[in-house]
């Protein structure tokens, strides 16, 4: 996929207002539109249709998708490919389809209901991405279709179904939201000053990164006749269009114009600047940065062979202690490496929620039987690097089974199983990788039970720690295989029976 | 037959079922046991020319993987639990407008934040009804990674094959579990593409279709200047009021599921000839069962396993025949009574049924299902 529809040329085609042919972009049979009489949104409609005409773009490569509302009914009338999504959710389904496609020029039709309350998350995430898409965003100030409940931008004291007694809430100043979001062309235009949103639109559309073209409505229906102290039609409401607008130059930016009144763009404010507030082609754009993501992305690795049984029956192996001590990764390790030697794995996990601290345990069944239950229940190894780890399931080793256990825990009480209590903890801490005693653990295992071949054990070891580590982790796998050879050695001198069950060997319990 | 052995985690193998089926576009959100399919998403996708989105939240997960379904991309979205819960406005849109897609919910342990690292059956019935009004799902259920592999290509063909999202319901003990794994070749497992619409600017009539369950589906961009709406809609599309209009799309919907039942229901049963006892369980819960089955079995009960694999729409009549017999069942499950209620649909005779739920957040383990079985076994009140 490549991203050819961030190539558009300037097109140079005239769009005359007077006798243009609308009908041969609008679904005529699905006329007569639902809009009342004095709404805005045919006039934005058909300005919409202008400015698509100018581009000069083949009509099958543009989408127009919209949420719900009255706004978002506009999809309905316009003879593209449309999609009428649900409420405040029409830029995520855009998002998708541009990335699924980028060769489709994506338009969507919104209401300021629609985009800033219930997908006002989706309009900031838009914004900050910079996907090349365009959003008329029809800002009528109310909820029109439900019947004129207050919207994120009625005016403050504005009466509506939701506030009989006046508005309390401040309401948005959308495009300031568009432009310190990260939107790469935020216009605002209005349904009075006509010829300007034809150009604002057209801008928009050309655009290449996320552009958010405000536009300016009244509705009468729902929103003026609840407040006719200050409309008596909706004529009154376009009107003031007329009077709030405060009109930006194309040299000028909304902080080069000196004097602004105080009543513009904010939260009480009933004037506002009208123009091109923000531009900037070379903003980054998601797509473009996606390329290189794939670019990036290198091709995967295969690590399969076909495996061939040796004589071994079934282990059941649980390492446990607190998170962030690598546990799960040392079962994994164990894991790939049986997984080599073509046994059947099954290695799970459970752990709290926290990324470090918290217990943690890792279960390994090994087995050349299938696997029916996947969690250790009769453990033949129990490797616990906490004493809390050791006390809660020691009982579970096995007779006979092997307990390891660092220096620094107990598990004397588990008479049951062989204990290997061995400085696992200290040892990494000693050749400088702390983070590595679960490797160390798994250098002292190999020792004790030698599972597979060495080689085997330090290729899987390789393969699952990041890169950077491979080294001391090997190193740390090496000490661990010594911890137990010494540790051996020490005890057979002592008590000459092999076994490792030697408190001098570890560090005094804490 | 080459094939390819692998240790991998349960969430890792049901991405790699999804490349395998054609899927080429992700969004997703954090979320535990779910995360590992976002992050390979994020790491795989581009590697084979697909994209990868990270979105604000779930809810813009799934709309954006139907923007990019309806853009002729096979894609999917991953969650659990809470994220999961967002998600069923846009699932019904889907349904609706008849839009490929595929769901996974990692099921954790609830309601509401729960036990965001511990397996869990809770959202069985939401996964079927979490969405408002009358409308068709299918989900499956895989019970083991390499089901979590094949059960995910399955997802995605009978999505495409029948224009509807398809859930994929596992559970945290699976998502996380490791396991040996074989990876077939490409074209070894069939993959399934949606029919599109020829594309020219003809109108295409439902009537003079091949299926007349499953339109062909329009891909944005070909020239159609089609609609798509989550409004009720006329074969063309557009909004509609019309009773019998509204009445016969509702329908067709439910109907084009039981058209292609065939390939959509998957039972796995065994032993259940002749079986005094089976038991009835899902997920993760199948490997306790299957053990304590075979337990019961060397102490010489005869015990057998039904597990429906595609959950929704639940294998009801062939439930139906086997619980005539008069065999008792066990319903093990990580619900207070989920499953309990779709096998009751299927039974004459409740006394049947014996109920194994636990929800402490713990898998079940075979012993209690050994004992449960003994239990109903024992239990003569209904002869």
């Amino acid at each position: 996929m490549t991203q050819t529809a961030s190539t558009k040329t300037v097109s140079k085609r005239k769009v005359p207002h007077i006798g243009f042919d609308y009908d041969q972009y609008l679904r005529v049979e699905h006329m007569p539109h639902l809009w009342c009489p004095g709404c805005g949104h045919g006039m934005v409609m058909k300005s919409l249709i202008r400015a698509i005409h100018q581009t000069g773009w083949n009509r099958d490569d543009i989408v127009i998708i919209s949420g719900i509302g009255c706004a978002a009914r506009i999809p309905t009338y316009l003879d593209f490919d449309t999609v009428h999504t649900t409420h405040g959710r029409a830029l995520p389904f855009a998002t998708g389809v541009r990335l699924a496609n980028p060769d489709l020029h994506v338009i969507i039709a919104t209401g300021d209901g629609d985009s800033l309350a219930i997908g006002g998350n989706h309009f900031i995430h838009a914004c900050r991405r910079n996907i090349d898409m365009t959003l008329v965003l029809f800002n009528n100030g109310i909820y029109g279709m439900t019947g004129g409940q207050y919207s994120p931008s009625t005016p403050r004291h504005d009466r509506s179904a939701t506030s009989p007694y006046g508005n309390v809430e401040p309401h948005f100043d959308i495009s300031g939201l568009a432009t310190s979001s990260g939107a790469g062309f935020v216009a605002r235009g209005d349904t009075y000053h006509l010829s300007q949103l034809d150009k604002m639109l057209y801008r928009g559309l050309m655009h290449p990164g996320f552009s958010v073209v405000e536009v300016m409505e009244g509705c009468f229906t729902t929103h003026g006749r609840r407040n006719r102290n200050r409309y008596k039609s909706n004529l009154d409401m376009l009107m003031e269009q007329k009077n709030m607008a405060i009109e930006l130059k194309d040299d000028q930016t909304a902080h080069s114009i000196k004097d602004l009144p105080e009543d513009i763009d904010g939260p009480n404010g009933p004037k506002y600047l009208h123009g091109v507030i923000y531009e900037k082609q070379d903003r980054d754009n998601y797509l473009s940065l996606y390329d290189e993501v794939t670019r990036k992305a290198k091709k995967g690795d295969s690590l399969g062979r076909v495996p061939d049984k040796g004589n071994f029956k079934h282990i059941e192996l649980r390492f446990a202690g607190s998170g962030g001590q690598g546990l799960i990764l040392s079962g994994i390790i164990l894991a790939d490496a049986a997984v080599e030697q073509g046994w059947n794995v099954a290695q799970s996990q459970s752990y709290g929620p926290e990324a470090r601290g918290g217990s943690s345990k890792c279960d390994l069944v090994l087995s050349h039987k299938k696997i029916e239950f996947p969690k250790a229940t009769r453990l033949d190894v129990l490797v616990a690097l906490t004493q809390e780890a050791c006390d809660k399931y020691g009982k579970m080793v096995r007779d006979g089974g092997i307990l390891l256990v660092d220096a620094s825990v107990d598990g004397s009480e588990h008479h049951q199983a062989r204990l290997y209590r061995l400085p696992i903890i200290s040892t990494a801490k000693k050749i400088g990788s702390p983070m590595s005693a679960n490797v160390v653990a798994l250098g002292c295992l190999h020792t004790i039970l030698r599972p597979f071949p060495k080689q085997a054990m330090e290729n899987a070891v390789s393969k699952n720690v990041p890169e950077p580590t491979i080294e001391k982790n090997l190193e740390a796998f090496k000490a661990g295989r010594h911890l137990v050879k010494t540790a051996t050695r020490k005890k057979s001198r002592k008590n000459g029976n092999g076994s490792a069950k030697n408190e001098k060997n570890g560090k005094k319990k804490h | 037959m080459t094939r390819e052995f692998k240790l991998m985690q349960g969430n890792v193998a049901l991405v790699e079922g999804a490349l395998y089926a054609g899927c080429r576009f992700y969004a997703g959100y954090p979320i535990t046991p779910s995360t590992e399919i976002t992050e390979e998403c994020a790491t795989r996708l581009p590697r084979v020319g697909g994209r990868f989105i990270q979105m604000e939240d779930e809810i813009a997960s799934i709309a954006a993987i139907i923007g990019a379904s309806l853009a002729g991309v096979k894609a999917m979205t991953a969650t659990s639990g809470p994220g999961f819960s967002l998600m069923q406005e846009q699932i019904g849109y889907a349904c609706m407008a008849e839009i490929p897609i595929v769901i996974v919910n990692i099921m954790r342990g609830g309601p509401s934040t729960g036990l965001p690292t511990s397996p869990a059956q809770g959202d069985i019935l939401q996964s079927r009804w979490g969405t408002h009004g009358d409308h068709p799902i299918v989900v499956l259920a895989p019970a083991n990674v390499e089901e979590m592999f094949t059960e995910t290509i399955r997802a995605f063909n009978i999505a495409e094959m029948v224009r509807n999202p398809v859930i994929i319901l596992a559970d945290e003990v699976i998502g996380h579990m490791r396991e040996r794994i074989a990876i077939p070749d490409e074209g070894q497992i069939p993959t399934t593409n949606r029919i599109l619409a020829p594309s020219n600017h003809e109108e295409t009539l439902r009537e003079d279709m091949f299926d007349p369950y499953v339109p062909p589906m329009k891909r944005l961009g070909d020239g159609h200047r089609f609609h798509t709406t989550g409004l009720t809609h006329d074969s063309k599309g557009f909004p509609t009021q019309n009773p019998k209009v509204a009445d016969e799309l509702i329908r067709r919907l439910h109907q084009k599921l039981e058209e292609y039942r065939d390939g959509i229901e998957e039972v796995d049963e065994s032993d259940i000839h002749d079986a005094e006892a089976i038991v009835i369980c899902l997920g993760s819960v199948t490997r306790s069962a299957e053990a304590a089955i075979h337990q019961l079995q060397e102490e010489g009960f005869r015990v057998g396993l039904f597990r429906p694999v595609t959950l929704f729409p639940f294998p009801r009549k062939r439930l139906r025949r086997l619980l005539k017999t008069g065999v008792k069942a066990v319903v093990a499950e990580m619900s207070l009574g989920q499953l309990m209620r779709l096998v009751e649909s299927a039974s004459e005779d409740r006394r049947q049924l014996y109920p194994l739920c636990k929800v402490d957040g713990d898998v079940i383990a075979p012993e209690e299902i050994v004992h449960a079985v003994k239990r109903a076994l024992n239990d003569d009140s209904n002869s």
